[in-house]
């Protein structure tokens, strides 16, 4: 039998290339009155919210960054206009958007404001000149506060407490032995400061939802990656019960976590504009809009010392994180458990000491972007290593491998690495295919090129029990009366991959052709919800319930009957996990990667470029090749755009200023070359066919490999990315 | 609504700009981004626009007594030497016009062709024109920095006539020029000799779709192994591309240079004259301190190739 790895055409890949598929801006009312399209993968009906007369929406944002809401002034709306606000949240609702644990993000400004773009009304009517008129119509004032752009700002309480009487609006604390005194009795200390940016997700597809009311139902559908947090929101909001909203996912230009909270931030005001009116309202956001107001990647900093005996060895790290989580929590408190779970990296490091704290500064509130707060203290780590190697005059790579974490070992926080780790195989794939330790003595230091090597684990699924207590995932597979299977979950295939690796593995256990299984996009009214699509979980999680299902299927197959088996997650058996201690297994397998990057640096111009890209990752097992090389190919593009030019800061206001594709620098594809990438097959016991989740950990290390390369490069130490020209230039002229 | 007028003989299409002052538009990549508008609203033109695009003579490039003239509408990609370069195809847009003679693109100057072939993309660059890059009028314009390297002469047209006028006095400011209400280009001039030694530098934001941060376009004309005339302009350092005469008389003086100690004198002589005049600011792309610190460092990179390049002529 062939591999499960073996690629097949990506069912949804010819529609996508050819301009066929319908994304949120191309639907149009198609005069039914209900019901979905024939093929089942749309519905254009009135039922599902298009209609003729759909209404156009756009946000009355504000204009000022922060200070007590004094005034709002509407302006008269001529018919067929309507201007929604705070004031229109229906008896039962909440001014409220739920996010993760926090509740803290209104879903119109009431009171005060407290980042510059901040939602504070909608406009929706037929005219786009129109709307455009009342917004400027709109009248706010506000009793005008200091802003807050950064870190260092909000520990400085400037302005006074953005947030709670410090601006902390999250701690994740780990502490293993006795730091201070391991600290004091050391032979040396080395310290280093490392700081991350900003960064745009950047998904083709810009954020675009429409949002009806068919008698006493709410519906949403559009772009994004989680029908059930949209569900959940629109309920929260409107205080409506489930059964009473409909949540549909259309096809998807791309994510990358962008579409993971947003679509909740824009989808409430949408679902109250629509509920109060009676109207569909469609809202599409051009790409200044979305680049000037949807989250970002945390910006981070991350100070780490290490206490080093009379041999250079590590015997304790003492690391602070901080996380700029912008004007409101939202997410902050996972993805910084997430960047603090991983801020050892692959490392065994017998003593410790881990602050994290997510901060509220007077920024666009800051959200989920592939890796999750990983990418930020993986690069911590993984420079802060480079310097202590360097201290001690030893190759790094001989440096980190006595370090390397192996199967038994204890996670930090207390919990056990229970597969095999196989980053020796890693690494040899990795030298095999880059040469690195060849290139990496003979370049030289400070002569204008480079190679390095980083190193990353990525824990896969929801953090801590999240599966378990949290999401409870549920798939179902129904089997019709014709005996042509149908997978019913909430999973969206963003361009990552399941519309393909969900029918291979179905298929593969009913002995089945992939392309005979159904699988529309989900629709809360039709699927039960399987969970987000985020945290690198969905081939791992949902496609293991299928996997399940599938097989339970094929165990009571009867012919021409219709059937229908349901699967429920289980956590896997001897993970444990104590959310208020935070201690046990907080991730229930973990994906390895290695990654190398070489790169010239132009002395004239101090540009750097990036001559080669290597990568090998243990994913468990590839579902399909082709999809896990393109999440490769993707997620270094990304990574070393991260890394080495996506420059995104704020202004005296606190708003960005790099809001334009001209401004805004995404690599194109001759930035960088194509990645040279392998996978080493390490199954996972309770992964569909053995594999992990991997989409994330693409991103976890490539900016690290190329800070690295350009370490040895430019002969000076780079502790902060991007490492864009001007920054290569003061670092080299310091 | 906008009024649009689509003229196919350059004598209608200057009667329409004499009378409604109609606002010429060619590939449309810097007007479409200047007027863009939301969901659901039309570009936010202000007056009537012409297409100048389709207009024949607008699109061709040929030899003029040792010289080039090139229309106005002529593709970026065509000057470019894009592989594949649309010309003579569909007859409509700023990819129409007759196809160019294979000898004449040769003679095209290395650095004209070179900054070309810097602009945006290639699906950017079969619609965006020489003559749109200029009249926009950007200090990061790319062929404009080599028009100035270049010494070319902007050949304006009316109905009541032409003038020609140099580009140092055609360009004003950031987005100003010399054009009448009812003028539009016709013809950019490079006048004879054509140079022998040309170098461009452009450092961008990115390797594609990049605008610039600093480009250094320069030309010299080579006698006898020594610099007859040359020229260095330097774009996106200041609100106009900046042409420093002071570098061209001293490396006309002092030509032929062989020994190294020499060589670093005249770079950094040459560095001194560039610094006074180089006044780049702080924007979202880049700082002032970047954009001045690379400037000067092209110019010793330029320097150099030019000496390697008179050695040559040994
Ligand atoms: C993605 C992208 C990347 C880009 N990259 C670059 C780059 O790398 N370097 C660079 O220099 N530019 C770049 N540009 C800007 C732009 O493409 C160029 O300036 C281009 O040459 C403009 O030509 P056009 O024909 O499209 O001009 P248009 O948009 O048609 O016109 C531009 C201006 O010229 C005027 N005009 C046009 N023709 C005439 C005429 N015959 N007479 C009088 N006035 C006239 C118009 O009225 C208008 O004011 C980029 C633009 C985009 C969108």
């Amino acid at each position: 039998m062939k591999s499960i790895s073996q690629s097949i055409p990506r069912p949804d890949g010819m529609a996508k290339a050819d301009g066929s598929a319908l994304y949120v801006a191309d639907l149009q009312f198609d005069g039914t009155e209900g019901g979905r399209s024939p093929d089942g993968a749309v519905a254009l009906g009135s039922e599902s919210g298009l209609s003729k007369d759909m209404l156009l929406g756009r946000f009355y944002r504000s204009p000022y960054p922060r200070g007590k809401i004094r005034r709002l002034q509407l302006p008269e709306c001529p018919p067929g206009y309507h201007i929604i606000s705070a004031a229109d949240i229906p008896q039962g609702g909440k001014n409220e958007i739920p996010m993760a644990a926090s509740r803290d993000m209104p879903c119109f400004a009431e009171n005060e404001i407290r980042y510059a773009g901040q939602i504070v009304a909608l406009v929706a009517g037929p005219d786009a000149y129109e709307i455009e008129r009342l917004i400027r119509a709109i009248e706010l004032e506000v009793d005008e506060t200091p802003v807050v752009k950064n870190i260092d700002e909000a520990l400085a309480l400037k302005g006074g407490a953005i947030h709670g009487e410090d601006n902390i609006f999250c701690r994740v604390d780990l502490d293993e032995g006795e730091v201070d005194e391991v600290f004091a009795g050391a032979a040396s200390v080395v310290e280093g400061v490392y700081e991350t940016g900003f960064q745009e997700q950047f998904y083709m597809e810009g954020q675009g939802l429409i949002a009806w009311r068919t008698g006493n139902k709410c519906g949403v559908r559009g772009s994004m990656q989680c029908p059930y947090y949209v569900h959940h929101a629109v309920s929260h909001v409107l205080g409506l019960k489930h059964d009473e909203i409909r949540v549909i996912a259309d096809t998807i230009g791309g994510g990358f976590g962008g579409k993971e909270d947003y679509p909740e931030i824009m989808g409430a005001p949408l679902a109250v504009a629509s509920w109060v009116s009676g109207k569909p309202i469609r809202m599409l956001m051009d790409r200044v809009e979305d680049m000037a107001f949807t989250s970002k990647r945390h910006p981070s900093r991350c100070v780490y010392r290490s206490a080093l005996d009379s041999e250079g060895r590590i015997l304790a790290i003492d690391a602070t994180v901080d996380l700029d989580g912008g004007a409101y929590e939202t997410y902050t408190k996972i993805v910084l458990m997430r960047a603090v779970f991983h801020s050892l990296g692959v490392y065994a490091i017998p003593v410790f000491r881990i602050r994290g704290r997510g901060i509220a500064t007077n920024t666009v509130p800051s959200g989920a972007f592939r890796g999750f707060g990983a990418p930020q203290s993986l690069f911590g780590i993984e420079m802060h290593m480079e310097e202590i190697a360097r201290r001690n005059r030893c190759e790094v790579l001989d440096y980190k491998r006595n370090y390397f974490l192996k199967k038994g070992d204890t996670t930090v926080t207390g919990g056990i690495f229970r597969d095999e780790i196989i980053l020796d195989k890693l690494i040899a794939e990795a030298e095999r295919l880059s040469g690195y330790s060849g290139k990496r003595i003979k370049l030289g230091r400070g002569k204008g090129q480079g190679i390095g090597m980083s190193f990353i684990l990525h824990g896969c699924g929801f953090t801590g029990d999240g599966e378990q207590k949290i999401i409870k995932g549920k798939a179902v597979l129904k089997k019709h009366r014709d005996d042509k299977v149908e997978i019913l979950c909430a999973a969206v295939d963003f361009g990552q991959g399941p519309q393909t690796t969900f029918r291979k593995v179905v298929a593969r256990v009913l002995g089945i052709e992939p392309n005979t299984v159904i699988f529309n996009y989900p629709d809360t009214d039709f699927v039960p919800d399987s969970g987000p699509t985020v945290a690198s979980r969905t081939i791992m999680i949902v496609g293991y319930l299928l996997q399940k299902a599938a097989e339970e299927l094929k165990a009571i197959w009867v012919e021409g009957e219709e059937q229908v088996v349901e699967q429920n997650y289980q956590m896997p058996p001897g993970m444990s996990w104590d959310q208020e201690r935070l201690r046990g297994d907080s991730y229930a397998t973990y994906g390895w990667g290695v990654n190398v990057c070489e790169v010239e640096l132009d002395f004239l111009t101090w540009e750097t470029k990036v001559i080669g890209a290597w990568a090998v990752f243990d994913v468990g097992r590839a579902v399909d090749h082709r999809v896990v090389n393109g999440q490769i190919q993707g997620g270094m593009s990304q990574a070393l755009g991260y890394g080495a030019m996506e420059k995104l800061e704020v202004d005296s206001k606190g708003q960005f200023r790099q809001i334009t594709m001209a401004d805004y620098m995404v690599p194109t594809s001759v930035d960088f070359p194509r990645t040279e990438a392998l996978t080493v097959d390490n199954p996972y016991l309770y992964g569909a066919f053995g594999a992990k989740g991997m989409g994330e950990m693409v991103h976890d290390g490539g900016h690290a490999a190329f800070a690295a390369a350009v370490e040895q490069a430019c002969g000076k130490a780079c502790t902060t990315i991007p490492l864009v020209p001007e920054t290569l230039m003061e670092i080299m002229e310091a | 609504m906008v009024e649009v007028f689509k003229p196919t003989s350059l004598a209608e299409a200057l009667r329409i700009r004499a009378d409604k002052h109609a606002i010429p538009f060619a590939g449309g990549t810097d007007l479409m981004v200047r007027f863009r508008a939301r969901d659901g609203m039309a570009p936010s033109f202000k007056s009537p626009i012409l297409f100048v695009d389709a207009l024949p003579e607008f699109n061709t490039i040929r030899m003029f007594n040792g010289g080039l003239k090139i229309g106005a509408s002529l593709p970026l990609s065509i000057l470019a030497g894009d592989r594949g370069a649309v010309n003579g195809g569909t007859g409509t847009g700023a990819t129409s016009g007759v196809v160019p003679d294979a000898a004449v693109l040769a003679t095209i100057p290395g650095v004209l062709k070179a900054a070309a072939a810097e602009v945006g993309a290639p699906a950017l660059r079969n619609r965006a024109t020489i003559g749109g890059n200029l009249a926009n009028a950007s200090p990061a314009g790319d062929s404009i920095a080599a028009l100035y390297a270049l010494s070319a002469e902007i050949i304006l047209v009316s109905l009541s006539g032409e003038r020609m006028i140099p580009i140092e006095k055609f360009i004003l400011g950031p987005g100003e020029i010399s054009l009448k209400e009812d003028e539009i280009i016709h013809t950019i001039h490079i006048p004879a000799p054509l140079p022998d030694w040309t170098y461009w530098r452009k450092v961008g934001t990115r390797r594609a779709n990049a605008l610039t941060k600093i480009s250094l376009a320069a030309a010299a004309s080579i006698k006898d192994g020594r610099v007859e005339s040359c020229s260095f302009a330097f774009g996106a350092v200041g609100p106009r591309v900046i042409r420093v005469h002071e570098i061209e008389s001293l490396l006309q003086s002092r030509f032929p240079v062989v020994q190294e100690a020499k060589l670093k004198e005249i770079i950094a002589e040459a560095k001194k004259f560039a610094s006074s005049m180089i006044t780049p600011i702080d924007d979202q792309r880049s700082t002032a301190k970047y954009r001045k610190t690379v400037a000067l460092n092209l110019i010793g990179d330029a320097i150099a190739s030019l000496v390697e390049e008179l050695k040559l002529g040994d």
